[in-house]
């Protein structure tokens, strides 16, 4: 079948960047789309240009890294599948698709569809996670979880961080990549003890990022290669109020010491 | 050099007990005066990385993904073992370490493998701990899942995803620890060579990927974590970007790298559709809990599977594997397959590709359950291929997987440059000649978190390695080398493109030293690759320059370190005249078409050092078995 | 890499106000809504009902500061995170596709936006008497029937009307969220079918009357 490709190159985040249109006819239906790219990139390097960048490694859906925008929608055409998912049979023969890099405040761009996500690891780092050392752990089975709280906890911590809900999100938000890791950890048993502090700190992290606000549209839902539902953004803004309510890591708790110095009533 | 496993005395099951003890301690204070590299951020890496920060030394972790949870564990599907015994079918450590010893057909280390059945009980306690969301029953404990190779069920999954969830518990543990200010990240970073100084691993040279900028690193103790090196094969099920460049740059720099030979073949893969086929996907092995596997009876026989009678169906793991039926190990199922694609019975166009059927089991569970157990496997696989495997059998085919060879480490999973800790799949490790299903995750996760922090810290402990800085000249002399590579790459100008090469080399080594090997086969392997190797530098074409984002630059370097390493996998193959495990040699197997193994010639582990300019010294490290005596491995 | 997190109105607490002003605003006008309906109960019974309502000026003052506060913290937070959305990305897509929001969702700024000029004409239109040929204070249902008599009223109001549909069908929906009040996928979706209802039957029972007025003086005027 006959593709034609409109991608955004841009050499480097000084440099404006702009579309460029690539034929080719060697594309077949069993092909995925990064295969596709490939094809074009090794062209490309035979005539001793620069190959299209892009990132992708596991090409199975699950590392996150590939992801881009094609025909204005994040990862392209599927619901439930990252850009490496997507196969020709998909698009019409004579079909142009436009490829254009995540965009947003906090992903800036290093290289034609290649951008710097790190962002997302400083949210994680703010608060996602369970404090526990290495060896602290008690048997495995004395905790109990419900079935329904661990397949919930699960189908929230499924997100592969490929950031293809702020890609599609109109105000560029990370609600629910946020959303994400506090309803994974918030349904179970273990994150319990830091669950408003984590909300609290996660929520701040993604808007230091400047990621943009969430107004419940949808999109990011649908744009999610893991389906993640909306409900985590819910669950983040309820645990975030909650704690802003209480009060959490407002007042700092009052230590008493023997060392404390006395003072006179 | 004799090669000493220094494995500690005593019964098995007090040597891990004894070498904790054994081990010389950095007291709290003094920890964050040391300076620890972590190469790589998957399972071991980021869980090593992470407990030693937790210990309090200072921590550099260098990876070249754009954040540490893109390694690729992330992609293990099925689930991973512990001997928990929970499900009161008669596992135990004991147990864990017999199934293991025998699954990787007795090539393995008694002493490594009983400590990993040891270490697995609490592997499942650290990731419940961590928020990793196992699969529950409805009484709200743990559930599991039985796997290849074993007959109980000690196999804790998370969907389809188990590799994914551990990734992210070892990986918020990391950052965590990054946020606490113990670990430095450095993303987008690749290790390109090792500093040795000294005699003693001092750091590493890497190359900034966005910027093109060489990097060095200095610290008093290395530990690589930079996964195996199937990608070697091109189409494997590894990332793209897995490659074997930190372990081959330390295996020139002295660390003997050991029975490179040893790689697993999948049997459970999509089949290649076609020639431009980037990568192959693994379908979890955990299929073959409810798919029953064949091909037609008759040869050439192209109906479709629904046409095909039952009377004229061939099961044929279920026939020759009674006792195992479709859950014989990884080596086993993947050679029967090729035994019945050679005989004219593949089925798919190419002819590479046998039927994993659900229909029994959707018979007999409903649609649902199947649904709810594979629900996201079907989908992946209906994606891939357009067919529906609710409605018609899966087509799969076996792919190279894993590599059990890596470089040598001692028990203390320090290889043979001193300070150079080697751990999860880069080291050649506890699973022998093939490793069980579930296994990979146990051993990377015990080996970063509850064995090399304490390993390397007992090092530094000991050796107190004197204060160095990038000035000196072992970093001046690995940054020259370095800068001098890519250079050379950067100033051939040919006409082929490095993908090319290494499409071709792969296809060599598919073919020669693929699932099966014979001495013809290696032999002319061995004269084929230097050839190719040397037009490799003469035609190889990378355009742009090394000051910036080049990907074609990176997978030149990558794709000039396989050469040699397919030469010495080659090698290794040739070397050792007998079958077992993955390593199938058709010169050496039963009238019956098993693997012959033979004990009183290599029951040893093959360790080879590189030397510049000549053919590499073999060094051979006795393997003592007592405990699990060495005997035929059926699985009829 | 280690992350500063540091104190301050996030977009969460921000959309927080936003959804308890909306609900407030929600409330007040549906309320208004079942009120105007007398407005088809004939002159008698909208009249009372004013006078009413004018009884307690305490109250009435009260409740129209409540009101103000409600309005002006959702126009100033609205136009605020609106801002900030540009600040997010601060480059747009050469193509972009919004394949799950609701019409409701994709037009709220504008809607909103509206509503906003709506609400000023409105008050000074029939509270305050401005902009109207014969107003005289406490006969509703003559100012209104006076007003709707001719077309351009009419239409404004109308159009306003339907941007309040729209608002509404996405506002009432997306100030639960904000709250955190709905976790379940089921009950999202019957409150997605609710707040369509409800924005419904607000938008057409209220341009149901500037309807009706003009339809009935056209039928007088013939």
């Amino acid at each position: 079948m006959r593709i034609a490709l409109e991608v955004w190159r841009q050499r480097s985040p000084e440099e404006p960047g702009r579309f460029v249109r690539y034929e080719t006819a060697e594309a077949s239906p069993d092909m995925s789309l990064l295969e596709l790219l490939d094809v074009v990139n090794e062209d490309l390097v035979r005539k001793g240009e620069e190959p299209i960048a892009f990132d992708s490694d596991c090409r199975e859906g699950i590392c996150g890294t590939c992801g881009f925008m094609v025909n204005g929608l994040a990862h392209g055409p599927l619901k439930g599948a990252a850009a490496c998912q997507v196969y020709l049979r998909n698009f019409r023969d004579g079909e142009t698709l436009f490829l254009e890099p995540f965009r947003a405040k906090a992903f800036p761009l290093i290289k034609d569809l290649v951008i710097n996500r790190s962002a997302l690891d400083r949210i994680i780092a703010a608060g996602g996670y369970v404090s526990v050392n290495t060896g602290n752990a008690p048997e495995a089975n004395t905790s109990t979880i419900p079935k329904d709280f661990a397949e919930e906890a699960m189908d929230a911590a499924a997100c592969i961080a490929c950031g293809a809900c702020i890609a599609a999100c109109p105000n560029a938000s990370a609600a629910l990549f946020t959303g994400a890791k506090i309803t994974h950890l918030g349904k179970l048993p273990q994150g319990q003890p830091e669950r408003g502090r984590r909300a609290l700190r996660m929520v701040r992290a993604a808007a230091a990022e400047g990621f943009g606000h969430c107004t419940f549209a949808g999109e990011c839902e649908t744009a999610c290669p893991k389906s993640i539902p909306l409900q985590v953004i819910t669950q983040m803004n309820r645990d975030y109020l909650a704690a802003r309510l209480r009060g959490e890591g407002r007042a700092p708790t009052r230590h008493i010491e023997p060392g404390t110095p006395k003072r006179r009533r | 050099m004799h090669l000493d496993g220094k494995i500690p005395g005593g019964p098995l099951p007090q040597k891990w007990e004894r070498r904790k003890l054994e081990y010389a301690l950095v007291s709290p204070a003094n920890r964050r005066k040391y300076r620890v590299l972590v190469v790589g951020t998957g399972l071991a890496g980021a869980s090593a990385a992470a407990t030693l920060g937790e210990l309090g030394y200072r921590v550099e972790c260098v990876f070249f993904h754009d954040s540490p949870r893109r390694a690729h564990s992330i992609a293990a599907q099925g689930g991973i073992n512990a001997a928990k015994n929970y499900q009161n079918d008669g596992d135990s450590v004991q147990r864990l370490f017999q199934d293991t010893i025998k699954g990787g057909d007795y090539r393995a280390r008694e002493g490594n493998v009983y400590r990993l059945a040891e270490v697995s009980l609490r592997i499942i306690d650290q990731c419940v701990a961590q928020g990793v969301p196992f699969a529950r029953e409805y009484g709200g404990k743990l559930a599991n899942r039985s796997f290849g190779g074993a007959q109980v069920s000690r196999t804790f999954y998370a969907r389809g995803q188990t590799g994914q969830q551990l990734l992210l518990g070892a990986y918020q543990a990391l950052l965590r620890q990054v946020q606490a200010g113990t670990v430095r990240i450095s993303p987008r970073t690749e290790m390109l060579d090792l500093v040795v100084a000294n005699g003693k691993a001092r750091g590493i040279v890497a190359r900034d990927l966005v910027t093109g900028e060489i990097r060095t690193f200095v610290a008093d103790a290395v530990v690589l974590a930079t996964g195996g090196y199937g990608n070697a094969y091109f189409l494997s099920t590894y990332a793209r970007n897995s490659n074997a460049t930190a372990i081959w740059r330390a295996h020139r720099r002295g660390a003997y790298f050991a029975n490179p030979c040893f790689t697993q073949i999948h049997p459970t893969c999509i089949p290649v559709s076609g020639e431009h086929q980037s990568k192959l996907t693994l379908m979890s092995e955990s299929l073959r809990n409810d798919g029953r596997i064949w091909v037609p009876l008759r040869a050439g026989d192209e109906r479709s599977p629904e046409q095909i009678p039952e009377d004229q169906r061939d099961y044929y793991l279920e026939r020759r594997y009674p006792s195992y039926g479709n859950l014989t190990p990884r080596d086993v199922a993947s050679r029967a397959a090729k035994a019945v694609c050679d005989e004219g019975r593949g089925v798919g166009k190419s002819g590479l590709g046998v039927y994993l059927d659900f229909a029994d089991a959707i018979r007999r569970l409903g649609a649902d359950v199947i649904g709810e157990r594979y629900g996201n496997l079907f989908a992946m696989y209906a994606e891939i291929t357009g067919d529906d495997p609710y409605r018609t059998p899966m087509r799969i085919y076996p792919a190279i997987h894993y590599t059990m060879g890596g470089l040598w480490v001692d028990y203390d999973l320090m290889s043979t440059i001193d300070g150079l800790f080697v751990i999860g799949e880069a080291n050649f490790s506890d699973h022998g000649a093939n490793r069980l299903g579930a296994s990979a995750l146990m051993q990377g996760l015990a080996d970063g978190y509850f064995i090399a922090p304490l390993a390397v810290g007992s090092y530094l402990a000991r050796a107190k390695p004197p204060a160095i800085d990038d000035s000196h000249p072992a970093f001046e002399e690995a940054r020259k080398a370095t800068a001098a590579r890519i250079e050379r790459l950067l100033s051939v100008h040919g006409k082929r493109t490095a993908a090319s090469f290494h499409r071709e080399l792969g296809k060599l080594l598919w073919d020669q030293c693929g699932m099966s090997r014979s001495r013809a086969g290696l032999e002319s392997a061995l004269a084929r690759i230097p050839e190719l190797r040397e037009k490799f530098y003469r035609e190889i074409l990378v355009p742009g320059h090394g000051e910036s984002l080049n990907r074609e630059l990176e997978t030149a370097g990558r794709v000039a370190d396989y050469f040699e390493l397919a030469e010495l996998i080659c090698r290794d193959a040739l070397r050792r005249e007998e079958s077992c495990g993955g390593h199938f040699r058709e010169e050496y197997q039963t009238p019956d078409g098993e693997a012959l193994r033979d004990d009183e010639h290599f029951a040893y582990v093959a360790a080879w050092e590189w030397r510049e300019g000549e053919p590499p010294v073999l060094h051979k490290e006795p393997l003592v078995f007592e405990a699990a005596p060495p005997m035929q491995r059926s699985y009829k | 890499m280690a992350t500063s997190v540091e104190i301050g109105a996030t977009s969460v607490t921000k959309k927080a106000l936003m959804a308890v002003s909306g609900i407030v605003l929600t409330v007040y006008v549906v309320l208004h809504f079942a009120g105007n309906l007398l407005y088809f109960a004939g002159p008698e019974a909208l009249d009372a009902y004013a006078a009413l309502l004018h009884r307690n000026a305490a109250l009435l003052w009260s409740a129209r500061a409540v009101l103000f506060a409600s309005f002006c913290v959702h126009v100033v937070v609205a136009l605020d995170l609106y801002m900030r959305k540009q600040v997010a990305r601060p480059i747009s897509y050469g193509r972009y596709e919004r394949a799950a929001s609701s019409l409701g969702a994709r037009t709220m700024i504008w809607t909103g936006l509206v509503l906003l000029g709506f609400v000023v004409y409105h008050v000074l239109h029939l509270t305050l008497g401005f902009a109207h040929p014969a107003y005289v204070p406490g006969r509703v249902y003559s100012n209104v029937s006076v007003a709707f008599a001719s077309v351009v009223p009419t239409v404004i109001y109308v159009v306003s009307m339907i941007a309040l549909g729209l608002h509404v069908s996405h506002g009432v929906l997306a100030m639960t969220q904000s709250l955190g009040l709905t976790l379940r996928r089921d009950r999202l979706r019957g409150l997605q079918r609710l707040s369509v209802i409800l924005a419904l039957i607000v938008a057409l029972g209220l341009a149901a009357i500037p309807i009706t007025a003009l339809a009935l003086s056209l039928t007088r005027g013939r």
